[in-house]
C-alpha cells in the first residue's frame, strides 16, 4: 500500500492505486467524500496541478488491525518547500475500503508562491455538514472518550496519551512542558520548519482563545510500538456559528516523553467551509 | 476502530453461514460469484447463490446496466412500494419511475454498502435491507426542480420482501435533503416543488393509517414468525423506545460507544455521545411529543470472529409538528410523519456506527400538501 500511494503521488501511477481500491471505497479529503471511478483522477489531478512532480523526503507508517496510517513528507522537484500529507487507510492488507487524507494546504500554497487563493479555488466543494448543537459538558457521566477509555488502561504509553489529550480536551497547557522532550520535534499545520514547545503552547492557546464552548472528540487511535496516530476533531462556538476542525496527530513516545509531534489539519478547506471563522485569521503561506 | 467495552447487551446472533458479505468484496467478484449456493432460494433463478447476491446483481442490472425493463422480471406485477412522498403498486410504475430518475440523473451509480437480510421461511421468501450510496449528476428536471447540473451523492435504504425471484413489497427511504443541498437547491424549495406533484390516493390513506397506528403504538401489520435473534430485536426496540419515546438521553451510553459515529439526514454528522445526543435532541425538538414504533428488525453477523453484528431497523414516527424555524412556522400543529430506516453496526453489544435515513424533503412536502389541502377545503387563502 505504501508503494502504491508513493507511486501515485510522485509518478502519477493512477492504475496501481486504483486497482487496490474497492468499488465501494471512498476517498475523504478537504471535508468531502469522493466515491466512484473519478475519485482518484480528481485527487491526483489537483495534486499534480499544484505541486508538479515531487519526491518523498520522509515516510512513516503506523499499522494496527485494519488501520494503516501513512505519513509522507513531499518535496517538489523545484525544492520550493515541503508538504505534509497523512493518509488514514482502512484496509484488509489487499484492498482499500476507505481513505481519510489530510494534506497541509498552507504548505501546498507555500510551494505555489504563497498563493492561498489559487489552492483554495482548486479545492472541491465540501459536503453539506450540519453540526447539531449539544451540551459539551460531561456532568460527571464519564461519557467523553479518553485514550484510555478507547484503547484500555493496560496499553503501553496510555498514561502519556491521556495527559496529551488533556492539553486539548481540558486546556491543560502545563502538560506541554512535562510531556514533551526538551528537544521534541513539533510539526504544526502550515509551518515550514519544526517548532519548539513554546510554539505548540501558542498554537493550542490561539485555538482555545478564539472559541467558546470548546469540545474535542477522539475518533480513532492506532498504536504501533512507540508510534501513535490519533484522529480527532475540535468543535467550538464562534459567535453564532459552530465550527469543526478535524486533525490527525502523529506522536512518537520514547522513554515516557513525546519526542515527535506532527499535527495536521486542512486550514484552507476549513476556511472555505467556515468562511466567517477567525480561527486561522491572516493565514499566509 | 477502538471500542473497548464490556458487552452489556448480550447480543447473540443467528449464523450467517456462507451468505455473501459485501464489505470487503470488489464489484467483479460480486457480479461473478464463485461460491456454491448457500441458501434454499425457492423459486429464484438458479444463477443466484443467496439473497445478497440476488439483491446486488439485480440492482446492478437495472440501474447501472440500464436494463430498466428488467423491473418487469424482478418485480411482481402488483408490488406496493412505499416512500414517504409517494406510492406505487404496479410494476409499470416502477419501470417509469426508474426511467425518469435515470433521465434526470443519467450517470447514477449505485454502490452497495450493505445488505442485512432475514430468511422469512420457505414460503415467505426473504427480507432484505439494502444500504446504497448513489453518486449522480442532475442533468434533467427532477421531482426537486429544474436541472442544476451539479453532482451529488445520497444514501438510500431499500427494504424489500423477495419471494420466488421477485420483489413483492418495498419500503424505500432516501436522504433527499443531503442530495438537494449538494445540487444547490434549498431543502424547503425542493419540498415546495415536490408538494406540487399530486399524491397517489393510496399514499394518503396509507400515511393516515400509519399515523393512527403509530399514535396508538400498535405494531406494523407486516410481521413474520420466522426466527430472529431476540437480543437484537430487544436492543432495537429499547434503542428506539429509550431515545425517541421516553427521551431519556442520559441512557445513550448504554447503546453507543464513546467514539461511535453517526450519519443522519441532511449532512448531520456526529462522533461521540455529546454530539449523538445533540443530534437526536435538536431533531426531536421539531416534534417534541413524537412517538415511534419499531416496525421491522433484521440482523446478520458482520465479523464472525469477533462480536460484531449489523442490525437493520425500519421504524415510523409521528407527532405534532412544532418547529421553531420561521419558514416552517405555518405548519405548526400539523401531523408530522417519518418513515425511517437505520443500519447499526454493533461491536461488543454497543453501536460503533449508525446510518439513519429518512426523507426530509418528502416529510416537509407532506406538511405543505396537508396545509394546502386544509386551506383549500376551508376556503382560506
Amino acid at each position: 500500500m505504501l508503494d502504491s500511494i508513493i507511486n501515485a503521488f510522485t509518478k502519477g501511477d493512477l492504475a496501481d492505486l486504483n486497482s487496490k481500491m474497492l468499488h465501494s471505497a471512498y476517498w475523504g479529503q478537504h471535508n468531502a467524500k469522493f466515491y466512484g471511478s473519478e475519485k482518484l483522477n480528481m485527487i491526483l489531478g489537483n495534486w499534480f496541478a499544484l505541486t508538479g512532480k515531487c519526491t518523498v523526503l520522509t515516510h512513516q507508517t503506523i499499522k494496527q488491525n485494519n488501520h494503516y496510517v501513512v505519513h509522507l513528507t513531499f518535496e517538489p522537484t523545484n525544492k520550493t518547500g515541503i508538504i505534509n500529507y497523512v493518509f488514514w487507510l482502512e484496509t484488509n492488507q489487499k484492498m482499500l475500503k476507505s481513505v481519510l487524507a489530510i494534506v497541509d494546504t498552507v504548505q501546498l500554497a507555500a510551494v505555489n508562491k504563497g498563493d492561498t487563493e489559487k489552492v483554495s479555488n482548486n479545492l472541491p466543494a465540501t459536503d453539506p455538514l450540519v453540526i447539531s448543537d449539544y451540551d459539551q459538558q460531561d456532568h460527571l457521566q464519564g461519557d467523553i472518550a479518553w485514550p484510555s477509555s478507547l484503547i484500555g488502561k493496560q496499553t503501553r504509553n496510555v498514561e502519556i496519551l491521556d495527559q496529551w489529550w488533556a492539553i486539548w480536551s481540558q486546556k491543560q497547557l502545563a502538560n506541554i512542558n512535562t510531556l514533551y522532550n526538551d528537544n521534541a520535534v513539533i510539526n504544526l499545520p502550515g509551518d515550514k520548519h519544526p517548532q519548539k514547545r513554546d510554539q505548540l503552547f501558542e498554537f493550542v492557546l490561539s485555538k482555545i482563545n478564539t472559541l467558546t464552548r470548546i469540545f474535542t472528540q477522539l475518533e480513532d487511535i492506532a498504536i504501533d510500538g512507540q508510534d501513535v496516530a490519533i484522529k480527532w476533531f475540535l468543535d467550538g462556538d464562534e459567535g453564532d456559528d459552530k465550527i469543526r476542525l478535524p486533525f490527525i496527530t502523529l506522536l512518537k513516545i520514547e522513554n515516557n516523553r513525546i519526542t515527535v509531534d506532527t499535527t495536521i489539519c486542512d486550514i484552507l478547506a476549513f476556511n472555505k467551509n467556515f468562511s466567517a471563522s477567525r480561527v486561522f485569521k491572516q493565514i499566509t503561506a | 476502530m477502538n471500542h473497548k467495552t464490556v458487552p452489556t447487551n448480550n447480543v447473540m446472533h443467528l449464523p450467517q453461514g456462507e451468505v455473501t458479505q459485501l464489505y470487503w468484496k470488489n464489484l467483479p467478484e460480486l457480479l461473478n460469484p464463485s461460491n456454491p449456493k448457500s441458501q434454499l432460494l425457492k423459486g429464484f433463478d438458479e444463477e443466484f447463490i443467496d439473497i445478497v447476491d440476488y439483491i446486488v446483481r439485480i440492482t446492478h442490472r437495472i440501474w447501472e446496466q440500464k436494463n430498466v425493463g428488467l423491473c418487469n422480471q424482478y418485480y411482481a406485477e402488483y408490488c406496493p412500494v412505499h416512500t414517504l412522498g409517494a406510492y406505487a403498486d404496479a410494476v409499470s410504475s416502477v419501470v417509469s419511475g426508474t426511467l425518469q430518475t435515470i433521465s434526470a440523473f443519467p450517470d447514477r451509480s449505485l454502490i452497495g454498502e450493505n445488505v442485512v437480510w432475514r430468511d422469512l421461511g420457505p414460503n415467505e421468501g426473504y427480507y432484505s435491507s439494502h444500504r446504497i450510496t448513489s453518486i449522480m449528476t442532475n442533468k434533467g428536471p427532477s421531482e426537486f426542480g429544474e436541472a442544476t447540473h451539479e453532482t451529488g451523492r445520497v444514501t438510500t435504504i431499500a427494504d424489500c420482501i423477495c419471494i420466488e425471484n421477485k420483489i413483492v413489497y418495498e419500503w424505500l427511504v432516501r436522504d433527499n435533503s443531503f442530495l438537494v443541498k449538494q445540487l444547490g437547491i434549498d431543502v424547503l424549495d425542493a419540498s415546495e416543488h415536490f408538494a406540487k406533484i399530486p399524491a397517489h390516493p393510496k399514499h394518503e390513506s396509507w400515511r393516515q393509517a400509519e399515523i393512527s397506528r403509530v399514535r396508538a403504538q400498535e405494531p406494523s401489520e407486516h410481521q413474520w414468525k420466522a426466527p430472529i435473534d431476540k437480543a437484537s430485536v430487544e436492543f432495537s426496540n429499547r434503542w428506539l423506545d429509550t431515545l425517541f419515546n421516553q427521551k431519556n438521553f442520559g441512557k445513550a451510553n448504554t447503546f453507543y460507544h464513546l467514539n461511535a459515529k453517526l450519519q443522519w439526514p441532511g449532512g448531520r454528522q456526529a462522533v461521540g455521545l455529546p454530539g449523538i445526543i445533540g443530534t437526536i435532541i435538536q431533531w426531536l425538538a421539531a416534534c417534541p411529543e413524537a412517538q415511534v414504533t419499531c416496525d421491522h428488525v433484521c440482523t446478520v453477523p458482520f465479523d464472525q470472529g469477533k462480536d460484531v453484528i449489523d442490525i437493520a431497523i425500519r421504524w415510523s414516527l409521528t407527532g405534532s409538528f412544532s418547529s421553531k424555524d420561521k419558514r416552517l412556522s405555518m405548519y405548526r400543529g400539523q401531523e408530522f410523519f417519518i418513515l425511517g430506516a437505520s443500519h447499526l453496526r454493533l461491536v461488543d453489544g454497543k453501536i460503533s456506527e449508525e446510518w439513519t435515513v429518512f426523507d426530509e424533503v418528502a416529510a416537509y412536502a407532506n406538511l405543505i400538501r396537508d396545509f394546502n389541502s386544509s386551506n383549500h377545503n376551508t376556503g382560506a387563502q
